[in-house]
């Protein structure tokens, strides 16, 4: 992966100061595969507020997955920043990031990604395992495992915290990668096609899911699609085209 | 926490987790086994060379042996701080031939011994089957006590028959079950035919070692009633001896010790053998490793021996004697060499019957000091190096050259004076060899080991790189993942040889067992006693290696694991998550 590089905007303008929970401030990123460069990202510019529900969408291949990615501080960006509650990420440390994937950001694949040697509630717990060494685990086990089954009753899947994934139906599991990704309490939830892999009425369901977390709890979150439809029935959403924000 | 909690769930999800475990479990089983024998055979070697020689030998060149070794002993013990104790000893080559069977000849060695002074330079006290345990072996011993091993004896080999012989002991009478055990006689008569070949020969050896057990019993039994009176008459000799009494006045007792010792059959002290357990056509062996006795304290033997001439040299014309024993006790080293030829005869009397004695000129002055074949010494301290056992030899040495200025006869030719393990460098140089050659072939499978547990985590790893990317997406950071593939590793090993050492633990503590099921069953013998000089395989676990295996393979586990779980630090997460 080529190493990020932290020049200036080419934008004649300043960029806006970052405000709100996260910000991208001119993000690119390039993929080079061998001679051939690919340029995913070309400048991309928002922020989304605490609460706010915002969807992006676009065709396939313009850029979605990797802006989530590069929010989600999965990926650095070639160029570009972004900001997690005014803080510049990219002065953040290897640790930092991880620390910030693990307890400040939650994310939802479309392929759920769920660990099969592990039951409902185990997968559920995993980002709180991670986030506590053996030692403060076994003082946080009860509390913890009571929030994760709270999260599973709330999302329906009571009944099958001890079942194994391929013991689940599709929308099981994609409520069982959303409870994974809101047992640390995240400020923000990145769900990058959640629906994807789901026929319409249970993909419907998922996104109930998702609407009824931004409402009841003020969850942020930040979801990908291709759906265009979708996107304009749920609240802010912003076009991604050729690696730009075409229209927010 | 996480990377325990993978690390054991991954652990019981994957079967090739266990083809890892597998892997380890036996080549830590092998390992162990071949270790464990190899360092058995050493031990089995010092043992017995302690146990036979003692720390230090003296060994004059020639046959013309050693004189003065009293007097020598005794120099050394009061010179020398390091010597803490020494014996002199006989060795000679002679025939063993048994009253009741006159057809039976063995080729065997002669070893004069003085006991108990031996047990407090050798270890000859260990291993004896009468005086088992004792601390002061001795030829006089108490015949209740010889019956009373016999008489467990005998529960041993009614052990046997109860085993071996269970469904023809079920169809018997109680009366006729005990008129078994008395003799196996009934057995004999009533089921021999019917047996297959290799129970019939069972029975054959079972029935012999009773009808010795009980003439030799009966033998003991009436000597112990007759003790009193040869006590007695022993005692009326000895006095006449010491005031010097003609022959014609100590013949009518010698003739009635002779009566009476001719019919209880048992010897007195001085006529009486310790036999080596495992001399050819006096043992046998059970499919379970047991070993019988077909000669037993209490029967009588003649050992014919061709004494040293007057010039000390065996020679033409000096006639073969030929001399009857008891035997009083038997002796097991576990060295095939040693059990299976030696015969230990108080030291007095075979330095006599062995022309080794005084020779007395006519007027009764000392021609030729009395003499013995070796001198075994004992040093001062436990588990001493070669380099203290050396030079406490030295200081031996020096006292000899000494010695000899004031005792110019002592010895007329060359004395070697060695360490045991100089003595045994022939036994023990192959053997390390060997056992060097075996370290060789385990460092290769170690290797091997390290190599299957890296493919097989390089499978995994390749298997989970979507997982891992999850786990890092989740905050999982790179040593993290590492630690879970890591950890995974050492549990691997750590199962795998705890698996492996018990494994290999049963097998060496079976090893002569399951070698004569090998033996029964496919007729092939891997193990020769004759060939490999000990009676039986090794079957001491070392412990020592043991540890060191075990160590060895968490080892080998983690640097298996260790090229994979870098690989799986490395990776970017959105790359594995990509992965197809």
């Amino acid at each position: 992966m080529s190493k990020r590089k932290n020049k200036p905007t080419t934008d004649s303008r300043a960029p806006a100061p970052p405000k709100g929970l996260v910000s991208a401030r001119d993000l690119h990123k390039t993929y080079r595969m061998g001679a051939v460069s690919l340029e995913v990202l070309r400048g991309v510019s928002f922020d989304v507020q605490a609460g706010e529900f915002i969807t992006i969408y676009g065709h396939s291949g313009s850029g979605k997955s990797t802006l989530l990615h590069l929010l989600g501080l999965l990926d650095e960006p070639t160029n570009g920043s972004v900001f997690l509650e005014q803080d510049d990420t990219s002065t953040f440390s290897r640790r930092r990031r991880n620390a910030i994937r693990n307890r400040d950001v939650g994310f939802v694949f479309q392929f759920y990604y769920l660990l099969p040697e592990l039951s409902v509630l185990e997968n559920t717990l995993l980002p709180a395992m991670v986030e506590h060494s053996t030692l403060a685990w076994r003082g946080k086990k009860k509390e913890l495992r009571r929030r994760a089954e709270e999260i599973l009753v709330e999302l329906g899947l009571g009944d099958r915290m001890k079942h194994r994934p391929k013991e689940l139906s599709g929308g099981e599991r994609q409520r069982t990668a959303i409870a994974r990704a809101l047992v640390n309490q995240p400020k923000l939830l990145l769900a990058d096609e959640p629906t994807g892999n789901l026929d319409s009425k249970t993909g419907q369901k998922i996104i109930d899911v998702l609407v009824r977390l931004n409402r009841e709890h003020k969850q942020t979150i930040l979801m990908v699609t291709h759906d265009e439809e979708l996107a304009h029935q749920l609240g802010r959403s912003l076009y991604l085209k050729d690696g730009r924000l075409a229209k927010t | 926490m996480y990377k325990l909690f993978l690390c054991l769930r991954y652990l019981r999800s994957k079967v090739f987790a266990y083809f890892g475990m597998l892997c380890v479990a036996l080549s830590v089983c092998l390992m162990l086994i071949a270790v464990s024998v190899f360092t058995g055979f050493l031990n089995k070697i010092e043992t017995a060379a302690k146990g036979l020689f003692g720390d230090i030998v003296i060994e004059p060149a020639g046959e013309r042996g050693f004189a003065y070794y009293d007097e020598f002993i005794t120099e050394m013990k009061q010179k020398i701080p390091e010597v803490e104790d020494a014996d002199p000893f006989i060795l000679s080559m002679g025939i063993l031939s048994i009253e009741a069977e006159k057809e039976f000849r063995q080729v065997v060695q002669i070893a004069g011994i003085r006991l108990p002074s031996r047990a407090r330079v050798t270890d000859f006290e260990q291993g004896l089957f009468v005086q088992e345990g004792g601390e002061n072996p001795t030829f006089d011993v108490p015949l209740s006590r010889a019956i009373e091993r016999l008489n467990e004896y005998q529960a041993f080999l009614r052990k046997i028959i109860e085993r071996e012989f269970a469904p023809q002991l079920a169809t018997m009478t109680p009366e006729e079950r005990i008129a078994c055990f008395e003799g196996a006689g009934r057995l004999y008569l009533l089921y021999r035919e019917e047996l297959p070949d290799d129970r019939k020969y069972l029975l054959d050896q079972l029935s012999g070692a009773y009808r010795n057990l009980v003439s030799a019993r009966t033998r003991l039994k009436l000597a112990q009633h007759g003790d009193k009176e040869l006590t007695a008459l022993r005692e009326e000799l000895r006095k006449l001896e010491e005031r010097g009494a003609s022959a014609d006045e100590k013949l009518d007792v010698e003739d009635a010790i002779r009566e009476k010792e001719k019919l209880t059959g048992v010897q007195p002290a001085r006529k009486r053998v310790i036999l080596g357990l495992g001399i050819p056509g006096t043992t046998f062996r059970t499919d379970q490793g047991e070993t019988g006795r077909y000669l037993l304290p209490g029967d009588n033997i003649f050992l014919h021996f061709v004494p040293l001439g007057e010039r000390f040299t065996s020679v033409e014309g000096v006639p073969s004697r030929i001399a009857k024993f008891t035997i009083i006790d038997d002796s097991f080293s576990g060295v095939h060499s040693i059990d299976s030829k030696m015969v230990y005869v108080p030291f007095d009397t075979f330095q006599t019957l062995n022309n080794m004695g005084d020779i007395v000129s006519e007027d009764g002055g000392v021609v030729t000091p009395k003499r013995c074949s070796q001198i075994h010494i004992k040093v001062r301290g436990e588990n001493l190096t070669e380099p203290e056992l050396r030079r406490a030899r030295d200081k031996v040495w020096n006292l000899w050259l000494e010695f000899r200025q004031r005792y110019p006869d002592a010895a007329t030719r060359d004395v070697d004076i060695d360490t045991w393990r100089q003595r045994q460098a022939h036994l023990i140089v192959p053997l390390e060899n060997q056992r060097t050659l075996v370290i060789i072939v385990i460092a290769v499978i170690w290797i091997v080991v390290v190599v299957l547990v890296f493919v097989i985590f390089y499978t995994i790893v390749t298997q989970k790189t979507r997982e891992i990317g999850v786990i890092k997406a989740i905050g999982g950071g790179g040593w993290g993942v590492a630690g879970i593939f890591l950890g995974y590793g050492a549990v691997v090993g750590l199962i795998g040889s705890v698996f492996g050492v018990l494994g290999g633990w049963a097998f060496v503590r079976n090893i002569n067992v399951i070698q004569d099921w090998v033996a029964k069953t496919f007729g092939y013998r891997v193990w020769s006693r004759e060939q490999f000089m000990f009676d039986l395989i090794p079957d001491q676990v070392d412990w020592h290696a043991a540890i060191f295996i075990v160590a060895s393979s968490i080892l080998a586990g983690l640097i298996g694991a260790l090229l994979p779980a870098i690989r799986a630090a490395r990776m970017q997460p959105v790359e594995a998550l990509r992965y197809e």
